[in-house]
Protein backbone atom coordinates (compact mmCIF):
# COMPACT_ATOMS: atom_id res chain seq x y z
CA UNK A 1 0.00 0.00 0.00
CA UNK A 2 1.49 3.64 -0.90
CA UNK A 3 1.69 5.31 2.46
CA UNK A 4 -0.11 8.86 1.40
CA UNK A 5 3.14 11.04 2.48
CA UNK A 6 5.63 9.38 0.06
CA UNK A 7 3.18 9.01 -2.75
CA UNK A 8 3.69 11.57 -5.31
CA UNK A 9 0.25 11.80 -7.27
CA UNK A 10 1.05 10.57 -11.18
CA UNK A 11 -1.06 11.54 -13.83
CA UNK A 12 -0.49 8.84 -16.94
CA UNK A 13 -2.92 10.44 -19.67
CA UNK A 14 -3.40 7.34 -22.14
CA UNK A 15 -5.32 8.82 -25.09
CA UNK A 16 -8.63 6.32 -25.47
CA UNK A 17 -7.97 3.63 -28.66
CA UNK A 18 -10.78 6.16 -30.82
CA UNK A 19 -8.91 9.27 -30.03
CA UNK A 20 -10.09 12.85 -31.48
CA UNK A 21 -12.19 14.87 -29.41
CA UNK A 22 -15.79 14.48 -29.52
CA UNK A 23 -18.48 17.21 -28.66
CA UNK A 24 -18.89 15.36 -24.39
CA UNK A 25 -15.16 14.90 -24.25
CA UNK A 26 -13.77 16.66 -21.91
CA UNK A 27 -10.13 18.09 -21.81
CA UNK A 28 -8.03 18.31 -18.69
CA UNK A 29 -5.06 19.51 -17.37
CA UNK A 30 -3.16 17.99 -14.36
CA UNK A 31 -0.23 19.83 -12.42
CA UNK A 32 1.39 17.76 -9.68
CA UNK A 33 2.54 20.96 -7.22
CA UNK A 34 5.19 19.86 -4.53
CA UNK A 35 4.45 22.38 -1.59
CA UNK A 36 7.76 23.58 0.92
CA UNK A 37 8.67 25.86 3.24
CA UNK A 38 12.09 26.08 1.78
CA UNK A 39 13.01 28.50 -0.52
CA UNK A 40 14.57 26.50 -2.83
CA UNK A 41 13.58 22.45 -3.61
CA UNK A 42 16.39 19.59 -3.10
CA UNK A 43 15.35 18.15 -6.82
CA UNK A 44 16.41 20.67 -8.73
CA UNK A 45 14.22 19.08 -11.54
CA UNK A 46 11.17 21.15 -9.89
CA UNK A 47 10.42 23.91 -11.61
CA UNK A 48 8.70 27.62 -10.66
CA UNK A 49 5.33 27.54 -10.52
CA UNK A 50 2.80 29.26 -12.74
CA UNK A 51 1.42 32.52 -10.66
CA UNK A 52 -2.59 31.42 -11.01
CA UNK A 53 -1.82 28.25 -9.17
CA UNK A 54 0.71 30.02 -6.40
CA UNK A 55 -1.84 32.41 -5.38
CA UNK A 56 -4.91 29.88 -5.02
CA UNK A 57 -2.72 27.37 -2.97
CA UNK A 58 -1.17 29.96 -1.12
CA UNK A 59 -4.32 31.48 -0.21
CA UNK A 60 -5.52 28.51 1.30
CA UNK A 61 -2.67 25.99 2.54
CA UNK A 62 0.26 26.89 5.02
CA UNK A 63 3.08 26.06 2.99
CA UNK A 64 5.33 29.49 1.91
CA UNK A 65 6.54 27.84 -1.68
CA UNK A 66 5.09 25.75 -4.59
CA UNK A 67 7.32 23.89 -7.59
CA UNK A 68 5.65 22.23 -10.50
CA UNK A 69 6.73 18.69 -10.71
CA UNK A 70 4.68 18.08 -13.35
CA UNK A 71 2.30 18.87 -15.86
CA UNK A 72 0.48 16.87 -18.26
CA UNK A 73 -2.52 17.08 -20.62
CA UNK A 74 -5.07 14.68 -21.26
CA UNK A 75 -8.66 14.13 -22.93
CA UNK A 76 -11.30 12.28 -21.50
CA UNK A 77 -13.52 10.01 -23.74
CA UNK A 78 -17.49 10.62 -22.63
CA UNK A 79 -19.16 8.08 -20.49
CA UNK A 80 -15.13 6.61 -20.27
CA UNK A 81 -11.86 6.58 -18.67
CA UNK A 82 -8.18 8.03 -18.96
CA UNK A 83 -5.47 7.20 -16.08
CA UNK A 84 -3.10 10.19 -16.02
CA UNK A 85 0.65 9.51 -14.64
CA UNK A 86 2.08 12.92 -12.38
CA UNK A 87 4.84 10.57 -10.87
CA UNK A 88 6.58 7.18 -11.55
CA UNK A 89 4.06 5.70 -8.42
CA UNK A 90 0.99 7.32 -8.72
CA UNK A 91 -2.12 8.16 -11.28
CA UNK A 92 -5.09 9.30 -10.91
CA UNK A 93 -7.79 7.76 -13.36
CA UNK A 94 -10.21 10.23 -14.22
CA UNK A 95 -13.66 8.69 -15.51
CA UNK A 96 -16.49 11.41 -17.63
CA UNK A 97 -19.71 10.33 -16.03
CA UNK A 98 -23.50 11.09 -16.57
CA UNK A 99 -24.24 14.84 -16.01
CA UNK A 100 -21.75 17.17 -14.90
CA UNK A 101 -20.21 14.50 -12.51
CA UNK A 102 -16.41 13.28 -13.37
CA UNK A 103 -14.80 11.05 -11.04
CA UNK A 104 -11.06 11.24 -9.80
CA UNK A 105 -9.66 7.81 -8.54
CA UNK A 106 -6.15 8.45 -6.69
CA UNK A 107 -3.95 5.23 -7.70
CA UNK A 108 -0.53 4.88 -5.54
CA UNK A 109 1.85 2.22 -6.68
CA UNK A 110 -0.92 0.25 -8.22
CA UNK A 111 -3.64 0.21 -5.55
CA UNK A 112 -6.57 2.93 -5.33
CA UNK A 113 -6.42 5.11 -2.51
CA UNK A 114 -9.91 7.70 -2.77
CA UNK A 115 -12.07 8.44 -4.70
CA UNK A 116 -14.51 11.81 -5.82
CA UNK A 117 -17.37 11.98 -7.71
CA UNK A 118 -17.27 15.91 -8.11
CA UNK A 119 -19.61 18.06 -10.86
CA UNK A 120 -16.89 21.26 -11.04
CA UNK A 121 -17.87 24.65 -12.08
CA UNK A 122 -16.52 25.81 -15.06
CA UNK A 123 -13.06 26.84 -14.52
CA UNK A 124 -12.89 25.35 -10.96
CA UNK A 125 -10.20 23.15 -10.18
CA UNK A 126 -10.33 20.31 -7.92
CA UNK A 127 -7.14 19.81 -5.70
CA UNK A 128 -6.31 15.89 -4.44
CA UNK A 129 -3.73 16.36 -1.97
CA UNK A 130 -2.01 15.58 0.89
CA UNK A 131 1.25 15.68 3.36
CA UNK A 132 4.61 14.97 2.11
CA UNK A 133 7.88 14.02 4.15
CA UNK A 134 9.15 16.69 6.24
CA UNK A 135 6.41 18.77 6.40
CA UNK A 136 5.64 19.41 2.59
CA UNK A 137 3.11 18.51 0.65
CA UNK A 138 1.85 17.71 -2.57
CA UNK A 139 -1.02 18.81 -4.78
CA UNK A 140 -2.59 17.78 -7.62
CA UNK A 141 -4.38 20.62 -9.44
CA UNK A 142 -6.85 19.56 -12.27
CA UNK A 143 -8.35 21.88 -14.53
CA UNK A 144 -10.89 21.67 -17.55
CA UNK A 145 -9.83 23.49 -20.39
CA UNK A 146 -10.80 24.61 -23.49
CA UNK B 1 17.89 15.53 56.09
CA UNK B 2 17.19 13.41 53.23
CA UNK B 3 15.24 13.09 50.60
CA UNK B 4 12.65 10.39 52.33
CA UNK B 5 12.28 12.68 55.15
CA UNK B 6 11.81 15.49 52.68
CA UNK B 7 8.94 13.18 51.13
CA UNK B 8 7.33 12.26 54.25
CA UNK B 9 6.66 16.26 55.61
CA UNK B 10 5.19 16.64 52.10
CA UNK B 11 3.27 13.75 52.09
CA UNK B 12 2.34 15.16 56.05
CA UNK B 13 1.32 18.50 54.41
CA UNK B 14 -0.78 16.79 51.78
CA UNK B 15 -2.92 14.44 53.87
CA UNK B 16 -1.53 12.00 52.76
CA UNK B 17 0.08 9.67 55.81
CA UNK B 18 -2.15 7.26 57.70
CA UNK B 19 -2.47 8.72 61.31
CA UNK B 20 0.13 7.19 63.12
CA UNK B 21 2.63 8.33 61.04
CA UNK B 22 1.20 11.43 60.58
CA UNK B 23 1.60 12.49 63.99
CA UNK B 24 5.20 11.41 64.07
CA UNK B 25 6.42 13.71 61.44
CA UNK B 26 4.02 16.52 62.75
CA UNK B 27 6.39 16.32 65.94
CA UNK B 28 9.15 16.12 64.14
CA UNK B 29 8.14 19.60 62.48
CA UNK B 30 7.56 20.71 65.45
CA UNK B 31 11.08 20.43 67.50
CA UNK B 32 13.21 20.38 64.24
CA UNK B 33 13.98 23.33 62.63
CA UNK B 34 15.13 22.24 59.16
CA UNK B 35 12.10 20.31 58.80
CA UNK B 36 9.93 23.23 59.94
CA UNK B 37 11.70 25.74 57.10
CA UNK B 38 10.93 22.68 54.61
CA UNK B 39 7.27 22.07 55.88
CA UNK B 40 6.66 26.20 55.41
CA UNK B 41 8.21 26.65 51.89
CA UNK B 42 6.21 23.70 50.73
CA UNK B 43 2.83 25.03 52.24
CA UNK B 44 4.08 28.37 51.00
CA UNK B 45 3.82 26.87 47.71
CA UNK B 46 1.18 24.85 48.22
CA UNK B 47 -1.04 27.76 49.55
CA UNK B 48 -0.08 30.05 46.66
CA UNK B 49 -1.34 27.40 43.64
CA UNK B 50 -4.35 27.03 45.37
CA UNK B 51 -6.96 28.81 43.78
CA UNK B 52 -4.27 30.83 41.72
CA UNK B 53 -4.68 27.92 38.37
CA UNK B 54 -4.18 30.70 35.38
CA UNK B 55 -7.59 31.28 33.50
CA UNK B 56 -7.84 31.03 30.14
CA UNK B 57 -10.16 31.77 27.12
CA UNK B 58 -10.33 29.43 24.70
CA UNK B 59 -9.11 31.08 21.13
CA UNK B 60 -11.90 30.23 18.85
CA UNK B 61 -15.67 31.76 18.68
CA UNK B 62 -18.29 29.54 20.69
CA UNK B 63 -20.30 28.99 17.28
CA UNK B 64 -17.20 27.91 15.57
CA UNK B 65 -15.79 25.44 18.12
CA UNK B 66 -19.23 24.27 18.53
CA UNK B 67 -19.56 23.48 14.97
CA UNK B 68 -16.59 21.31 14.69
CA UNK B 69 -17.58 19.62 17.59
CA UNK B 70 -21.46 18.64 16.38
CA UNK B 71 -19.87 17.73 13.07
CA UNK B 72 -18.04 15.25 14.20
CA UNK B 73 -20.54 13.87 16.67
CA UNK B 74 -23.33 13.80 13.89
CA UNK B 75 -20.78 11.80 11.47
CA UNK B 76 -19.65 9.19 14.12
CA UNK B 77 -23.71 8.88 14.46
CA UNK B 78 -24.04 8.30 10.98
CA UNK B 79 -21.02 5.67 10.04
CA UNK B 80 -21.31 4.05 13.64
CA UNK B 81 -17.18 4.31 13.45
CA UNK B 82 -15.21 5.06 15.89
CA UNK B 83 -13.70 8.41 16.55
CA UNK B 84 -10.01 9.18 14.40
CA UNK B 85 -6.99 8.82 17.04
CA UNK B 86 -5.44 12.00 18.65
CA UNK B 87 -3.13 14.45 16.34
CA UNK B 88 -3.06 12.60 13.29
CA UNK B 89 -6.68 12.56 13.05
CA UNK B 90 -9.22 14.99 11.76
CA UNK B 91 -8.55 18.05 14.11
CA UNK B 92 -5.32 18.41 13.91
CA UNK B 93 -5.42 18.23 10.33
CA UNK B 94 -7.57 20.85 9.85
CA UNK B 95 -5.28 23.61 11.67
CA UNK B 96 -1.39 21.36 10.21
CA UNK B 97 -2.23 22.56 6.65
CA UNK B 98 -4.75 24.88 6.23
CA UNK B 99 -4.22 28.84 6.53
CA UNK B 100 -5.40 30.90 9.74
CA UNK B 101 -9.07 30.81 8.69
CA UNK B 102 -11.37 33.14 9.91
CA UNK B 103 -14.51 31.63 11.48
CA UNK B 104 -16.64 32.87 9.02
CA UNK B 105 -13.90 31.27 6.13
CA UNK B 106 -13.91 28.02 8.15
CA UNK B 107 -18.45 27.71 7.45
CA UNK B 108 -17.62 26.88 3.71
CA UNK B 109 -15.90 23.63 5.29
CA UNK B 110 -18.34 21.25 5.61
CA UNK B 111 -17.51 17.52 4.08
CA UNK B 112 -15.96 15.25 6.09
CA UNK B 113 -15.41 11.30 4.62
CA UNK B 114 -18.19 10.50 2.53
CA UNK B 115 -20.25 12.78 2.40
CA UNK B 116 -22.44 15.74 -0.07
CA UNK B 117 -21.70 18.90 -0.52
CA UNK B 118 -23.99 21.71 -0.67
CA UNK B 119 -23.56 24.99 -2.80
CA UNK B 120 -22.63 27.84 -0.82
CA UNK B 121 -24.52 30.37 -3.22
CA UNK B 122 -27.54 28.05 -3.15
CA UNK B 123 -27.62 27.80 -6.91
CA UNK B 124 -31.38 26.07 -7.14
CA UNK B 125 -30.70 24.52 -3.46
CA UNK B 126 -29.32 21.05 -2.60
CA UNK B 127 -27.06 20.49 -5.43
CA UNK B 128 -25.13 17.60 -5.36
CA UNK B 129 -21.42 19.00 -6.22
CA UNK B 130 -19.08 16.36 -4.59
CA UNK B 131 -18.85 12.55 -3.28
CA UNK B 132 -15.66 11.66 -1.68
CA UNK B 133 -14.72 7.63 -0.72
CA UNK B 134 -12.06 6.39 0.86
CA UNK B 135 -10.62 3.67 -0.87
CA UNK B 136 -7.97 2.19 1.86
CA UNK B 137 -8.89 1.44 5.12
CA UNK B 138 -5.14 3.36 6.24
CA UNK B 139 -6.40 6.66 4.65
CA UNK B 140 -8.97 9.33 5.46
CA UNK B 141 -10.17 12.36 3.53
CA UNK B 142 -11.38 16.08 3.84
CA UNK B 143 -13.06 18.03 1.66
CA UNK B 144 -13.86 21.73 1.19
CA UNK B 145 -14.17 24.48 -1.29
CA UNK B 146 -12.64 27.53 -1.64
CA UNK B 147 -15.22 29.41 -3.67
CA UNK B 148 -12.60 32.69 -3.84
CA UNK B 149 -9.99 30.52 -5.43
CA UNK B 150 -12.56 28.59 -7.54
CA UNK B 151 -11.50 25.04 -5.67
CA UNK B 152 -12.60 21.69 -4.92
CA UNK B 153 -9.99 20.21 -2.42
CA UNK B 154 -9.84 16.77 -1.51
CA UNK B 155 -7.64 16.49 1.51
CA UNK B 156 -6.29 12.54 1.91
CA UNK B 157 -4.12 11.77 4.71
CA UNK B 158 -2.61 8.56 6.71
CA UNK B 159 -4.56 7.63 9.34
CA UNK B 160 -2.93 7.67 12.62
CA UNK B 161 -2.52 4.12 14.87
CA UNK B 162 -5.36 4.42 17.38
CA UNK B 163 -4.04 4.36 21.04
CA UNK B 164 -2.78 0.73 22.35
CA UNK B 165 -5.05 1.36 24.90
CA UNK B 166 -8.68 3.16 25.66
CA UNK B 167 -8.17 5.68 28.16
CA UNK B 168 -11.51 7.05 27.32
CA UNK B 169 -13.53 6.99 30.86
CA UNK B 170 -12.32 9.13 33.40
CA UNK B 171 -12.05 6.66 36.12
CA UNK B 172 -10.16 3.83 33.90
CA UNK B 173 -6.75 3.47 34.45
CA UNK B 174 -4.81 5.24 31.72
CA UNK B 175 -1.25 3.14 29.69
CA UNK B 176 0.40 1.04 32.35
CA UNK C 1 -20.01 2.67 21.32
CA UNK C 2 -23.43 4.37 23.22
CA UNK C 3 -25.60 5.25 20.41
CA UNK C 4 -27.80 7.95 20.97
CA UNK C 5 -29.83 10.05 18.26
CA UNK C 6 -32.01 12.79 18.70
CA UNK C 7 -35.75 12.15 17.86
CA UNK C 8 -36.58 14.69 15.03
CA UNK C 9 -40.07 14.38 15.39
CA UNK C 10 -40.04 15.14 19.87
CA UNK C 11 -37.38 17.30 20.59
CA UNK C 12 -36.22 17.09 24.24
CA UNK C 13 -38.18 19.77 26.25
CA UNK C 14 -36.53 21.85 29.02
CA UNK C 15 -38.34 23.10 31.98
CA UNK C 16 -37.56 26.64 31.40
CA UNK C 17 -35.12 28.89 29.16
CA UNK C 18 -32.09 26.76 28.24
CA UNK C 19 -29.68 29.42 29.09
CA UNK C 20 -31.47 29.29 33.16
CA UNK C 21 -31.35 25.49 33.14
CA UNK C 22 -29.02 23.94 35.33
CA UNK C 23 -25.97 21.80 34.45
CA UNK C 24 -27.90 18.74 35.90
CA UNK C 25 -31.05 19.89 33.81
CA UNK C 26 -29.02 20.04 30.60
CA UNK C 27 -27.05 16.96 31.52
CA UNK C 28 -30.38 14.64 31.51
CA UNK C 29 -32.03 16.75 28.46
CA UNK C 30 -28.27 15.70 26.74
CA UNK C 31 -28.49 12.02 27.62
CA UNK C 32 -31.64 11.61 26.07
CA UNK C 33 -30.47 13.13 22.83
CA UNK C 34 -30.75 16.47 23.09
CA UNK C 35 -28.02 18.30 21.14
CA UNK C 36 -29.36 21.75 22.29
CA UNK C 37 -28.69 20.88 25.74
CA UNK C 38 -25.15 19.60 25.19
CA UNK C 39 -24.36 22.60 23.23
CA UNK C 40 -25.44 25.02 25.84
CA UNK C 41 -22.75 22.86 28.28
CA UNK C 42 -20.26 23.04 25.52
CA UNK C 43 -20.50 26.63 25.41
CA UNK C 44 -20.60 26.97 29.99
CA UNK C 45 -17.77 25.19 29.90
CA UNK C 46 -15.46 25.46 27.21
CA UNK C 47 -12.85 27.88 28.57
CA UNK C 48 -11.99 25.64 31.89
CA UNK C 49 -11.62 22.66 29.95
CA UNK C 50 -9.56 23.91 27.29
CA UNK C 51 -7.50 25.88 29.99
CA UNK C 52 -6.97 22.33 31.80
CA UNK C 53 -5.87 21.00 28.21
CA UNK C 54 -3.44 24.44 27.93
CA UNK C 55 -1.67 23.89 30.89
CA UNK C 56 -1.06 20.55 30.23
CA UNK C 57 0.16 20.62 27.09
CA UNK C 58 1.37 23.99 27.04
CA UNK C 59 0.24 24.74 22.67
CA UNK C 60 -2.62 26.23 21.71
CA UNK C 61 -3.61 24.02 18.90
CA UNK C 62 -2.92 20.43 20.66
CA UNK C 63 -5.22 22.34 23.62
CA UNK C 64 -8.07 23.26 21.27
CA UNK C 65 -7.72 19.89 19.31
CA UNK C 66 -7.55 18.19 22.57
CA UNK C 67 -10.59 19.60 24.04
CA UNK C 68 -12.97 19.05 21.30
CA UNK C 69 -12.18 15.22 21.01
CA UNK C 70 -13.13 15.41 24.88
CA UNK C 71 -16.42 16.94 24.32
CA UNK C 72 -17.12 14.23 21.28
CA UNK C 73 -16.09 11.52 23.96
CA UNK C 74 -17.98 13.09 26.61
CA UNK C 75 -21.01 13.32 24.46
CA UNK C 76 -20.32 9.48 23.33
CA UNK C 77 -20.25 8.37 27.02
CA UNK C 78 -23.07 10.78 28.48
CA UNK C 79 -25.37 7.99 29.22
CA UNK C 80 -22.54 6.66 31.69
CA UNK C 81 -22.39 9.88 33.83
CA UNK C 82 -23.99 9.24 36.75
CA UNK C 83 -23.47 12.44 38.64
CA UNK C 84 -20.98 11.18 41.49
CA UNK C 85 -18.74 14.45 40.39
CA UNK C 86 -19.76 17.56 38.98
CA UNK C 87 -20.11 17.50 35.36
CA UNK C 88 -17.33 19.69 34.42
CA UNK C 89 -15.22 17.34 36.61
CA UNK C 90 -15.87 14.05 34.98
CA UNK C 91 -15.26 16.56 31.65
CA UNK C 92 -12.06 17.56 32.90
CA UNK C 93 -10.99 13.88 33.61
CA UNK C 94 -12.16 13.22 30.24
CA UNK C 95 -9.81 15.59 28.56
CA UNK C 96 -6.57 15.40 31.22
CA UNK C 97 -7.06 11.24 30.06
CA UNK C 98 -6.44 12.33 26.21
CA UNK C 99 -3.95 14.89 27.17
CA UNK C 100 -1.94 11.90 29.07
CA UNK C 101 -2.29 9.84 26.46
CA UNK C 102 -1.07 12.82 23.92
CA UNK C 103 2.08 13.90 26.21
CA UNK C 104 3.48 9.99 26.10
CA UNK C 105 3.11 9.99 22.71
CA UNK C 106 5.42 12.95 22.60
CA UNK C 107 7.51 11.34 25.04
CA UNK C 108 8.45 8.01 23.60
CA UNK C 109 9.52 10.57 20.50
CA UNK C 110 11.46 13.16 22.61
CA UNK C 111 14.91 11.87 24.59
CA UNK C 112 14.88 12.25 27.61
CA UNK C 113 17.08 14.53 29.84
CA UNK C 114 19.94 12.99 32.56
CA UNK C 115 17.16 14.85 35.04
CA UNK C 116 14.27 13.13 34.45
CA UNK C 117 16.18 9.71 33.78
CA UNK C 118 17.50 9.98 37.19
CA UNK C 119 14.11 11.12 38.49
CA UNK C 120 12.34 8.03 37.04
CA UNK C 121 14.70 5.89 38.54
CA UNK C 122 14.10 7.79 41.80
CA UNK C 123 17.74 7.69 42.43
CA UNK C 124 20.02 10.78 42.35
CA UNK C 125 19.08 13.79 44.61
CA UNK C 126 19.52 17.10 42.90
CA UNK C 127 20.42 20.26 44.10
CA UNK C 128 17.90 22.71 44.06
CA UNK C 129 18.20 25.58 46.74
CA UNK C 130 15.25 26.02 49.02
CA UNK C 131 13.43 29.09 49.04
CA UNK C 132 13.16 30.37 52.36
CA UNK C 133 11.35 33.83 50.85
CA UNK C 134 7.79 33.98 49.68
CA UNK C 135 8.07 34.51 46.38
CA UNK C 136 3.96 35.38 46.10
CA UNK C 137 4.37 38.23 48.77
CA UNK C 138 2.84 41.47 47.82
CA UNK C 139 1.01 40.05 44.34
CA UNK C 140 -1.95 41.13 43.30
CA UNK C 141 -4.58 38.14 42.63
CA UNK C 142 -4.06 38.47 38.15
CA UNK C 143 -0.04 38.58 38.92
CA UNK C 144 0.40 35.72 40.57
CA UNK C 145 -1.81 33.74 38.22
CA UNK C 146 0.32 35.48 35.43
CA UNK C 147 3.51 34.27 37.42
CA UNK C 148 2.38 30.95 38.14
CA UNK C 149 1.48 30.32 34.39
CA UNK C 150 4.89 31.71 33.10
CA UNK C 151 6.64 29.25 35.74
CA UNK C 152 4.71 26.16 34.56
CA UNK C 153 5.90 26.77 31.27
CA UNK C 154 8.78 25.97 32.37
CA UNK C 155 8.35 23.33 34.31
CA UNK C 156 9.26 19.34 32.43
CA UNK C 157 5.99 17.62 31.81
CA UNK C 158 6.38 15.15 34.12
CA UNK C 159 6.92 17.88 37.05
CA UNK C 160 4.10 20.43 35.14
CA UNK C 161 1.41 17.73 35.36
CA UNK C 162 1.95 16.12 38.56
CA UNK C 163 1.51 19.45 39.63
CA UNK C 164 -2.18 20.12 38.03
CA UNK C 165 -3.40 17.13 38.61
CA UNK C 166 -2.66 17.22 42.34
CA UNK C 167 -2.84 20.79 43.27
CA UNK C 168 -5.75 21.86 40.73
CA UNK C 169 -7.55 18.64 40.22
CA UNK C 170 -7.25 17.98 43.84
CA UNK C 171 -6.42 14.36 43.28
CA UNK C 172 -4.24 11.66 45.54
CA UNK C 173 -1.31 10.14 45.16
CA UNK C 174 -2.37 7.24 44.30
CA UNK C 175 -5.04 8.40 41.78
CA UNK C 176 -1.89 10.62 40.17
CA UNK C 177 0.05 7.43 40.14
CA UNK C 178 -2.80 5.83 38.21
CA UNK C 179 -3.34 7.93 35.75
CA UNK C 180 0.59 8.77 35.15
CA UNK C 181 1.54 5.13 34.96
CA UNK C 182 4.29 5.19 37.47
CA UNK C 183 4.61 4.97 41.61
CA UNK C 184 3.50 6.67 44.18
CA UNK C 185 7.04 7.53 44.66
CA UNK C 186 7.27 8.78 41.55
CA UNK C 187 4.59 10.86 41.90
CA UNK C 188 6.06 12.07 45.80
CA UNK C 189 9.37 12.99 44.48
CA UNK C 190 7.87 14.84 40.97
CA UNK C 191 5.62 16.54 43.28
CA UNK C 192 8.74 17.92 45.70
CA UNK C 193 10.96 18.79 42.80
CA UNK C 194 7.68 20.84 40.66
CA UNK C 195 7.19 22.68 43.89
CA UNK C 196 10.51 23.42 44.56
CA UNK C 197 11.30 24.39 41.08
CA UNK C 198 7.89 26.82 40.94
CA UNK C 199 9.18 28.35 44.06
CA UNK C 200 12.37 28.86 42.70
CA UNK C 201 11.25 30.52 39.53
CA UNK C 202 9.09 32.95 41.22
CA UNK C 203 11.51 33.72 43.47
CA UNK C 204 13.39 34.65 40.47
CA UNK C 205 10.83 36.44 38.59
CA UNK C 206 10.80 38.43 42.02
CA UNK C 207 14.35 39.41 41.53
CA UNK C 208 13.68 40.37 38.04
CA UNK C 209 11.24 42.43 39.16
CA UNK C 210 13.17 43.95 41.72
CA UNK C 211 15.53 44.79 39.62
CA UNK C 212 14.20 46.50 37.18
Amino acid sequence: MCRIHRCWAAVLVGLLITGGVSAADIKVEAVLVWGTNDQKPKDANLKALDKAITEKLSKVFKWKNYFEVSRKKATIPSRSSSKIAVSKECEVEITEMEGPKVAYRLIGKGNPVNKTVAALTKGESIVIAGEGVNETAWFVVITETE
Amino acid sequence: MNLEIKLQIQAWLDGELPEAEALRVAALVKRDAASKSLAAELETMRAALTGNEPEMKLPETRDFYWSKIRREIERLESSGSAPLATTGGWMHAWRRWLMPLTGTAMVAVVAVGLAWLVTPQGQGGDIFLAEIENLSEDVGSYSFRAPAQNMLVVWVYDKAPLPAVDSDLPAETTLQ
Amino acid sequence: MNKRKTNPVEPVKLPQEIGTCSDEQLVRAAQKGGMEAFEELVGRHRDKIYARAFSMMRNEDDAVDLSQEAWVKGWQRLVQFQGDSSFVTWMTRIVINLCLDQLRKHKRQRAESIEEMAEESGGVERQMPAVTINPTAGLERSELRARIDRALGQLSYEHRTVLILHEFEDLEYKEIAKRMACSIGTVMSRLFYARRKMANLMASYKREELNS
